[in-house]
């Protein structure tokens, strides 16, 4: 499926990194300075954007749409305390992302494409189940949150990896290359090799038609890594590392978008149900990720375009 | 796997090749805080073995660009476009064939009396899987080193070298599984997982 230009996802490969509150505040920022920003909590089966943004869990939501009780998705659209801003709310109970039918996710990304808006933003369940990196493939922009723990960057890890692979699959001509690939990728799994990049290593040794393939399809692949809950100075230090990591040892460009500090504010504003931004605008994370979502404007701005020219203005 | 297997000293301290001296220590140190074993995130990336050989070419790298002398001695290596010459440094580089000039290595010429008569049954599979028998079985089901190619885009000198169980040729065990599970689905074989292994069990055990 092709990127679409004015989607982002935000993912995590852990749960309790803080992924929704960051999400729903850059979507505050976005708003503030005016894009028209709709928000979708896809994180089915624990959805909780709504806290985020001050809003009371809603009733009407996304499973109204995935049981088709509900065709058109903008009537799913929930106000927020800010006029640009608009919420469709995710189950709390109901189907979770593994529930959901390729036919079904395909069905709401089509209609997450046609909603009017300057920018939608998905917030997807953490882990990484197919459908959950369905979703972040099929934003023109993803970005993974984590926090400065082992566990955390370990799941990362896992998650980009089984994002690559994903996206590799989806490639039109991966059929070609499937007697190879599919072998090489079983040994994968069963650690020999360790990182991506040994994996392509393997492939260009077997095929240097397949890897060079690979690379290219791969190149356009610039997931964003956001550090949250930063307590040190060396926790900055992270950022830089994986990205120098994903470059050599997953063949992947992620990009830095920033850190977000560890600070009582943000868990006062979630404790008052209001977004950071509006609750505590002057803290240190209501900055950093003001910061960020600048960088994520910039970034979007000087990407070149990917998509087809098949967009509705 | 070597994590930098292929890499000159420059790319694993991740410096241009004009860096200054201030640069290279500098990105030692980086590279120490990433690969060193408080490093958060190289955690999980690699066992502690790993680590540790990754260090060490860590290290080597730096002794080498910060000493003026051997600095230049590499360089000039590096302009001559040989790779940074492990420890270990094999006959050849990395790749040794291209996708068609296969050398022909001498080879071995196939059992007489293999070819089938028209009404002949389908070709046996092998029993005992050796790479003389896979190619036999190869030959037999009529399938040239190009159509295994197509079926498996395994570089034709690589299937040839699994034929020959030409180790000097071949990757290492781990990785010439996948291949092995390629090859034997492109034969058909009813279990290619049990005769990837078997080939592997074989390659492992001393040479007869």
């Amino acid at each position: 499926m092709a990127a679409s230009r004015k989607i982002w996802a935000f993912g995590s490969g852990k749960g309790g990194t803080g992924k929704s509150v960051i999400c729903a505040n850059i979507g505050v920022y976005l708003a503030q300075v005016g894009l028209k920003v709709v928000m979708v909590d896809l994180d089915l089966g624990g959805a909780n954007l709504h806290t985020c943004l001050g809003l009371p869990a809603p009733t009407r939501n996304l499973a109204e749409f995935i049981h088709r009780r509900e065709n058109d998705l903008s009537n799913l659209l929930h106000p927020t305390p800010l006029a640009h801003l608009q919420l469709i709310p995710g189950t709390q109970y109901g189907p979770d992302a593994s529930a959901i039918r390729y036919q079904q996710q395909r069905r709401l990304i089509r209609a997450l494409n046609r909603l009017e808006a300057d920018l939608v933003i998905l917030d997807i369940g953490a882990g990484s189940s197919t459908v959950t990196m369905d979703f972040f493939l099929a934003a023109e922009t993803g970005v993974l949150i984590l926090c400065p723990e082992p566990t955390a960057v370990e799941n990362m890890y896992q998650m980009l990896r089984q994002l690559l692979f994903r996206r590799l699959r989806n490639l039109h001509d991966y059929h070609r290359y499937r007697a190879i690939l599919d072998g090489l990728w079983e040994d994968s799994r069963s650690q020999s090799l360790r990182t991506p990049w040994d994996f392509f290593r393997v492939v260009e040794e077997a095929s240097p038609e397949a890897a060079g393939r690979l690379r290219e399809h791969l190149r356009a692949f610039r997931p964003g890594l956001i550090i949250n809950e930063v307590r040190a100075e060396e926790d900055r230090e992270l950022g830089r590392s994986l990205k120098s990591l994903c470059r050599r040892h997953f063949g992947v460009e992620a990009e830095f978008l920033g850190t977000v500090e560890y600070d009582d504010s943000v868990w006062q504003s979630v404790r008052k149900r209001q977004p950071l931004l509006l609750a505590y605008p002057h803290s240190r994370p209501a900055r950093s990720i003001r910061q960020i979502a600048d960088n994520l404007l910039y970034r979007s701005r000087h990407r070149p375009a990917v998509t087809s020219a098949k967009g509705a203005a | 796997m070597n994590p930098f297997a292929g890499f000159s000293y420059y790319e694993i301290l991740e410096i241009s090749r004009s860096a200054t001296a201030e640069d290279i220590e500098a990105a030692f140190q980086r590279m120490c805080s990433i690969y060193g074993l408080e490093g958060l995130a190289a955690y999980s990336l690699f066992t502690p073995e790993e680590r540790t050989e990754i260090l060490a070419q860590i290290e080597e790298a730096f002794k080498v660009l910060s000493d003026e002398y051997r600095r230049r001695e590499y360089d000039e290596v590096l302009r001559e476009q040989r790779p940074p010459a492990p420890p270990d440094a094999g006959p050849q580089p990395s790749l040794p064939f291209d996708q068609d000039s296969t050398p022909t290595l001498a080879p071995v010429p196939a059992a007489p009396a293999s070819p089938p008569p028209e009404e002949a049954p389908p070709p046996e599979p092998p029993k005992e899987i050796t790479g003389e028998s896979l190619r036999r079985y190869r030959e037999a089901l009529g399938l040239s080193l190009d159509r295994v190619w197509e079926r498996t885009r395994i570089r034709k000198g690589l299937i040839q070298a699994i034929e020959e169980e030409n180790r000097s040729l071949l990757p290492a065990p781990v990785f010439l599984k996948g291949m092995l599970l390629a090859y034997a689905r492109a034969l058909n074989l009813a279990a290619p997982e049990a005769a990837a292994q078997q080939y592997l069990d074989r390659l492992a055990a001393p040479a007869s």
